[in-house]
């Protein structure tokens, strides 16, 4: 049956959304237009014919295997990688993006011997990881998860716990590459964009046929098969993507019943199909399902035993259309539904009274429409936005909650160029982006987001790129309409719908200096102040047998700041790079530092191959320094607690036998960094495995 | 499924590889025993009365009692001299969660010792339950003599039990000691009360 599309019930607009993103391929006058003919193509001149051919010969240009490509973790990628999206919403060169992004291909994302974002994550400089029970999470710039934006091919995704994304949801199989981007990106991207913005890209078909077959076992009762297959015929071109995935649980505490880090158990399947209608008009449908169940023994502050059992279904679904004019203008619309089931069973042992079992669904609907024209040396983006959310969960005040925001952003990257100076040279690059977007929500109301970014390279080795922006990050409807109570543990949690957004004015500058094309070397500086941090506010006064009553409040203020260097040497056959990170982080309100957030962090990898034998190795390690912690003690008041300095280190080497097959081994954590409270990241771990790639 | 959107159905459908199965929680949860009030009669060990809210174990000298209080709406009597569950005025103890109030005519003193080495009752400090105490919800303040037996951790919201001991004479002249030593069933349930109580030399009735 067909709901009638309220404000309570959103999901209904579902079909609407994909009417609407299918209506605008259809309505614009562009997509009416006929193919130009052949020779309508050859009247074009030089210029207009490679802003329109370029990006589609990057894209058709078949990547190196593996096997032949030693594969920088950050440096200026070949063939189609070599264009970037996140930092201005459009494809732009990755060498000439005025915004810095960095950039983990495939190649990289198979060398580091990850299975999931999480662990790939894990060694990364300057990103942060928390271990939870309930996944793990990551972070930007001395912020909280919260405030990273996730985007799966440009869309946001639903089912964040507590306002964050669990890494650990995300598997490798389905990627191309990951972009992140730091800083605030609300003016292209709004809400949660505070932080930065990590934007997963998955796999397309490159070549007419490929496959890959890959399976590892290891300790710790750890198994992955994953397969893709793709392939091109005309103008179709289409991949299928599948995995699975197991790893036991673990615990820290060998005494203790609580297990430390759940059993994981997870089955997804992915696709996209192609249809490149005409050189101009490309049609896309993809679409990625993940089953996925966790499943941990937990013990209560009285000494209860539970079994706990979350399983999580993922369903997403993208249409997009593009369609190239002339002049290198880019329409493009896209129109997606994501939903999110999620289960949470908490079986006491020995009892039945304080089982638990919840369920929250969420589905979330987005529709977009973004055109890029290129006027002399202006590129203007102008775009469109509508998102609807609707939630249904025991937690929520009425057991439903939803949410409609629309939103329209203009961009205009201006290339300067032939501006007279005495200082810079005649070839000097120069590039300033300026961009606002204006949010208007079903919940707040309206949000403007203004960002502004300036690129110059004064001399071909040298780049400096500096941007001042305002994020926000929006409350979650289940911060503004939560009403939970869990009289077994003896708290209540209400959400407040007077909820207004955080916002965070940040800032930041890079150098970036490439002596040669080998070598690069990047310092740059950050600043964010974030205001009306929002935060649970507990009564003072309580009783057992009395829930104690938090509630969501707008309490607090924050500060981070530091500085991110990075020396990258990349040679045919091997790379190296190293990173330093110096954090400062300030609770305004507490007066502290912010919890959990190490004030320095060193990472390291070398890796390379021997293109004779196919032998090939590498190994990617982060030191991070102590982190303050503040727990509560027995009774009222806290105690500070530091959590010690540890390494993670990861391997993985590997023998390319032949073209098509590949034998590997992979080390996790090989320091057996983590403990039971503050850090629960899995143990010391081996896998070991093969690859067929066709 | 309550999506009702047949366009996200229609695609789905070719798409969507298993939906799950819904969890539920085991049944046979009830299978651990009695633990430490597995009393085995024909042993020879002393049979106390067992109710479904209380039961007790003799351990030599003293007693343990575990009450279930878990009902916030209705107190729970309990008898030192039927050594069990009682009501209304053969009760002497009153028990609803973590509330604890004496009975009309039964007093109380807090003895700072541990509960062993207690053997007479003290000469002074006892006192009787204020009036309106058997109104008291667990929402509020309890003010007894014996009100005050616990810690509760904000943040665990764990209910621990404090180091001291208590005192109580009924109107018939018995004197008991008392030591709350948990608030917690051997699955971790909240809400019973364990206590270790037995009877003291040296008693005399209050005026």
């Amino acid at each position: 049956m067909y709901a009638r599309p309220t404000l309570k019930n959103p999901l209904a607009f579902a079909p609407l959304l994909f009417a609407l993103g299918g209506g605008l391929t259809l309505a614009t006058p562009a997509f009416a237009q006929e193919a130009a003919p052949p020779q309508a193509l050859d009247a074009l001149t030089p210029e207009e014919r490679e802003a329109l051919e370029a990006p589609e010969e990057a894209e058709e240009m078949p990547v190196e295997p593996a096997a032949v490509k030693a594969a920088p973790a950050v440096a200026e990628v070949e063939d189609e990688d070599d264009l970037v999206i996140t930092g201005t919403r459009t494809r732009t060169r990755f060498k000439d993006a005025p915004v810095v992004v960095e950039v983990i291909d495939r190649a990289t994302l198979e060398a580091s011997g990850a299975t999931s974002l999480a662990e790939l994550l894990q060694t990364q400089a300057n990103v942060r990881l928390e271990h939870t029970q309930r996944g793990v999470n990551a972070s930007l710039r001395g912020l909280d998860a919260r405030h990273t934006l996730v985007l799966v091919d440009g869309q946001r995704v639903g089912g964040r716990v507590d306002g964050a994304l669990d890494m650990g949801r995300y598997p490798v199989e389905h990627l191309e590459r990951i972009e992140i981007v730091r800083g605030a990106g609300s003016a292209l991207y709004g809400a949660d964009a505070v932080g930065g913005i990590i934007h997963l890209i998955t796999r397309k078909a490159r070549k007419p046929l490929e496959a890959q077959l890959s399976a590892q076992m290891g300790t710790l009762g750890q198994y992955d098969v994953t397969g893709m297959v793709a392939g091109q015929v005309g103008s179709l071109s289409g991949r299928l993507t599948a995995g699975h995935h197991h790893i036991d649980s673990f615990s820290w505490d060998p005494a203790g019943v609580a297990t430390s880090g759940p059993e994981q158990r997870s089955t997804s399947a992915g696709g996209d199909l192609r249809w490149k209608v005409s050189p101009r008009h490309t049609l896309s449908l993809a679409g990625e399902y993940t089953d996925r169940k966790l499943a941990s023994v937990d013990v209560s502050a009285g000494g209860a035993i539970f079994d706990r059992i979350q399983q999580t279904d993922m369903l997403t679904l993208r249409l997009a259309h593009e369609y190239k004019a002339d002049g290198g203008t880019v329409w493009r619309s896209q129109a997606s539904v994501n939903q999110h089931d999620d289960q949470l069973l908490n079986d006491q042992r020995k009892s039945s009274a304080l089982d638990s079992l919840m369920k929250t669904r969420l589905t979330l609907g987005t529709v977009e429409t973004q055109v890029d024209y290129s006027l002399s040396n202006h590129r203007l983006s102008v775009g469109l936005e509508g998102l609807g959310e609707y939630m249904e969960s025991p937690r929520l005040d009425e057991g439903t909650g939803s949410r409609i925001r629309g939103a329209i952003y203009v961009q205009d990257q201006w290339t300067l160029g032939g501006l007279p100076s005495a200082l810079l040279s005649p070839s000097t690059y120069m590039v300033l982006v300026a961009g606002a977007r204006v949010d208007l929500d079903s919940d707040f109301g309206a949000f403007a987001s203004p960002r502004i970014s300036f690129r110059v390279d004064p001399y071909e080795w040298l780049a400096i790129q500096t941007s001042l922006g305002l994020g926000f990050r929006a409350p979650e409807s289940s911060e503004r309409l939560l009403l939970f109570e869990n009289t077994a543990v003896g708290y209540r949690v209400e959400g407040n719908p007077d909820l207004i957004p955080e916002v965070s004015r940040s800032a930041d500058l890079t150098f970036t200096v490439r002596p040669i094309k080998a070598l690069e070397l990047r310092v740059g500086g950050f600043f964010n102040h974030i205001d009306n941090l929002i935060d649970m506010v507990g009564d003072a006064d309580f009783q057992p047998g009395t829930p104690v009553v938090f509630r969501y409040e707008n309490v607090d203020a924050a500060i981070t700041a530091g500085v991110e260097s990075s020396l990258r040497y990349t040679r045919p056959y091997w790379w190296m790079g190293t990173s330093y990170t110096w954090t400062y982080t300030r609770d305004l309100g507490q007066k502290r530092p912010l919890a959990g957030r190490a004030p320095h962090e060193v990472s390291a990898e070398l890796g390379g191959r021997e293109p004779v034998t196919g032998l090939n190795a590498s190994v990617r390690s982060v030191w991070n320094a102590e982190r303050p912690y503040f727990l509560s003690t027995q009774g009222m008041g806290e105690e500070d607690q530091v959590a010690a300095a540890y390494v993670s280190v990861d391997v993985r080497a590997g023998w390319q036998i032949n073209r098509y097959v590949e034998l590997f081994a992979t080390g996790q954590n090989l320091t057996d960094s983590g403990d039971h409270i503050l850090m629960l990241m899995p143990p010391r771990r081996f896998t070991g495995g093969v690859m067929g790639r066709y | 499924m309550r999506v009702r959107t047949w366009m996200f159905g229609l695609v789905a459908a070719g798409l969507i590889v298993g939906c799950s199965e819904d969890l539920k929680a085991s049944d046979n949860d009830n299978g651990g025993g009695d633990g430490v009030f597995d009393v085995d009669a024909s042993a020879g060990e002393e049979a106390l009365p067992r109710s479904e809210k209380v039961r007790s174990v003799a351990q030599g000298d003293h007693y343990l009692t575990q009450v279930d209080a878990t009902d916030k709406n209705g107190w729970v009597g309990f008898s030192f001299t039927q050594k069990g569950e009682a009501e209304g005025e053969a009760a002497e103890l009153f028990f609803k969660y973590q509330a604890v109030r004496l009975a009309p005519g039964v007093e109380g003193v807090v003895i700072d010792m541990p509960f062993e080495r207690i053997t007479l009752s003290p000469l002074s400090g006892w006192e009787a339950e204020p009036e309106g105490s058997e109104n008291v919800t667990t929402q509020e303040h309890p003010t007894g003599p014996l009100a005050q037996w616990y810690n509760y951790n904000m943040e665990t919201h764990a209910v621990g039990v404090k180091d001291h001991s208590y005192a109580v004479r009924t109107p018939d002249g018995g004197c008991y000691k008392i030591h709350f030593t948990g608030f917690y069933d051997d699955a971790g349930t909240d809400g019973f009360m364990n206590f270790q109580w037995g009877p003291i030399d040296g008693c005399f009735a209050g005026e």
